[in-house]
């Protein structure tokens, strides 16, 4: 991780020096136990505030759309990289003004996860090696960090940049896993309880769109939810407002969401997400042998329409 | 008056109370504790000092129907929402939450207004507040005046002693509660002990900041480049202010047809881009500059004035719950540092 910090650290200098990029995006440390946070890095000599490890859950792409107005870089692991590719499939970004320092990603920790794990109040996280250390007031324990890691990322099959200009380690070993395994556990329930399932989890919902703030995917100028004249939803945390807010969102990302699970991470209720957008990047995966953000020019399915295509699915 | 209740006895005690009171108190759900109505002592949650959602909800709900209405036999019929029948309880609340709600009172029940959909459920609501043996490191009351043992505001206070609470009852209300035969008469050790634990509280705490200062520099930053900082990284959701136990604006809006429908208040934020939106399409606010701004102007800066007490209570929900780590407290210390 240090040796990681370290290249990320002397490449966004030699790029600010150099006059290549007027600013890098990546992750400083943060102010808690399991934190990172995004940073905007403007100065060479500030770039010894970039930090690497297990806490950069966010998808920094999600601030790319803000700086087109600069030649930026940014630091990305693989889900980052693939909202990357997507954003150019829609013509929201460059590629030519972009500098990806790519970071080879082993999974980030779920900071929910773990204090449920802890005896007290957490007050340091450390990885060494395979395991977790775990300290608090009194107490030091080890967790295997495949027990800790968020869910989107212990089913990542594309941890690995996909696009870079630079690529800072080497390319970690990809498991081949079933990324839908979860979304097919829930998707084996009886219907019925999978609506109950739904329902319980919209439920905790406080419509606060940290969710939609921060997915890189969505960009639109004006969200559904906020257009109010006339008001196309209901306002409220009632059932028919909470579910029709979070069917809507996983609606507009069908096909584009890279299942990143920035949104699950950002509810402060912890909603389940990452099966409502698993189940529809499933669906996709299905119909259209389509994954969102791994080729450039490759558009979303729902974004194009062929004549000849099989009208059961169009 | 100062009396102990041993803890084996708090359950009856609570069961007693649930006869005659509805009660909330902080109770978890699929792993989130925040303040519910409880229907058994069993319900509570004991072991959550800060709870997910502030118990302003219970006065202040996110999504509050003020009335409906109903065209019935060539007239309209409304049905109001604004009576509180039952008197309530609302347990274990902290004395950080307390100090929001007093914020709260001076907006929503002052001699130039009284919101009654508010000041209803005050009046009829009694408040048992905890004391808190172990700040978390997110916690910072005591650096904007607060304190862990901060009574102000509440009808009853405990404070955990180990097997027992010390209560005591600082208003009439308070007073009722203590006359259930549960409560004794303190010995000196209880009370030794519970001067022990807030001494231990408050070593876990941060200094005070010098909060007139603070001010002044914000009334000198319209135009930082400091706010540029914080937008910078700022997602613009409304997570800080929604969990904030002092955030309170609202937004109404009527759903339904002309035939029947509901008038409803939901909790707003500064944060929404739509939120100063006016109908001309022009906006005051128009970037995450302007609102991250306005949100820490109105906390440290105008909320002293207009309220004569501080927007921020020191909870740590922001701190804790903000997707991008962005934490007040950071801010304070640097706007409140000696120049």
């Amino acid at each position: 991780m240090q040796e990681l910090t370290e290249a990320i650290q002397r490449e966004a200098k030699r790029l600010l020096d150099s006059g290549e990029v007027d600013v890098v995006i990546g992750f400083t440390k943060g102010t808690l136990p399991m934190r990172a946070a995004p940073v905007v890095i403007r100065k060479a000599a500030d770039s010894e505030r970039l930090v690497w490890g297990p806490f950069c859950e966010n998808n920094l792409a999600r601030y790319l759309r803000g700086v087109r107005d600069k030649r930026v870089a940014i630091v990305a692991k693989g889900c980052d990289t693939r909202s990357i590719v997507a954003l150019i499939n829609e013509h929201q970004l460059e590629r030519e003004k972009l500098y990806i320092i790519g970071v080879p990603c082993e999974g980030m920790i779920d900071r929910r996860i773990v204090p449920r794990r802890a005896p007290g109040e957490v007050t340091s996280v450390h990885q060494d090696g395979d395991e977790v250390v775990v300290e608090g007031d009194g107490f030091s324990i080890r967790l295997p960090r495949s027990e800790v890691l968020y869910r989107s990322c212990a089913a990542c099959v594309h941890p690995n940049p996909v696009i870079y200009d630079v690529l800072l380690a080497e390319p970690v070993e990809v498991t081949s896993g079933d990324p839908f395994a979860y979304v097919r556990q829930i998707e084996e329930k009886p219907a019925a309880e999978r609506a109950a399932y739904f329902a319980s989890e919209a439920q905790r919902c406080i419509r606060c769109y940290a969710c939609r703030q921060a997915c890189p995917m969505c960009y639109c100028e004006e969200c559904f939810v906020d257009h109010t004249a006339p008001r196309w939803m209901e306002t409220g945390v009632t059932p028919a407002g909470q579910q029709a807010w979070q069917i809507g969102r996983a609606y507009h990302l069908v096909g584009r969401c890279v299942n990143c699970g920035a949104c699950e991470r950002a509810c402060p209720t912890e909603i389940d997400l990452v099966y409502l957008n698993g189940k529809s990047s499933r669906t996709v995966w299905e119909l259209f042998g389509f994954e969102a953000g791994v080729e450039v020019d490759k558009p979303p399915p729902l974004a194009v329409f062929l004549p000849d295509e099989d009208p059961d699915v169009s | 008056m100062k009396k102990t209740i041993a803890k084996r006895d708090v359950a009856r005690f609570l069961a007693r109370l649930l006869e005659d009171y509805t009660v909330y108190a902080p109770t978890r759900v699929a792993e989130i504790v925040s303040f519910r109505q409880i229907g058994s002592p069993n319900d509570v949650d004991w072991d959550t000092l800060v709870t997910r959602k502030p118990p302003k909800e219970v006065f202040f709900p996110q999504t509050e129907v003020l009335f409906s209405y109903e065209q019935a036999d060539g007239g309209l019929a409304l049905r109001s929402t604004e009576a509180v029948e039952t008197e309530r309880i609302v347990w274990g609340i902290r004395p950080c939450d307390v100090r929001a709600l007093l914020v709260q009172d001076r907006v929503f029940d002052t001699p130039d207004a009284r919101d009654v959909y508010f000041v209803n459920k005050r009046e009829k609501t009694t408040l048992v507040g905890i004391g808190c043996n172990k700040p978390l490191a997110t916690c910072f009351c005591t650096s904007l005046g607060g304190g862990p043992f901060e009574k102000q505001g509440l009808d009853l206070f405990l404070t955990d002693i180990g097997d027992s609470y010390l209560a005591e009852a600082l208003t009439g209300r308070g007073k009722k509660l203590l006359g259930e035969d549960y409560f004794k008469k303190p010995t000196k050790a209880d009370l030794k002990a519970a001067q022990e634990v807030e001494e231990a509280a408050l070593a876990r705490l941060p200094q005070p900041v010098d909060t007139e200062t603070v001010k002044q520099r914000l009334d000198e930053m319209i135009d930082s480049p400091f706010w540029d900082e914080i937008q910078a990284v700022c997602l613009g959701c409304g997570v800080c202010t929604f969990l904030c136990p002092v955030c309170h604006c609202f937004d109404i809006v009527d759903e339904g047809s002309a035939a029947c429908g509901q008038r409803i208040r939901n909790w707003d934020t500064c944060q929404y881009c739509v939120y100063t939106l006016e109908a001309s399409g022009h906006n005051p606010r128009p970037s995450g500059r302007e609102r991250v701004r306005q949100r820490l102007m109105h906390k440290l800066s105008y909320q002293p004035v207009t309220q004569g007490r501080l927007g921020c209570v020191g909870c740590g929900r922001c701190v804790q719950l903000c997707p991008v780590n962005i934490d007040i407290r950071q801010t304070l210390a640097e706007l409140g540092a000696s120049a």
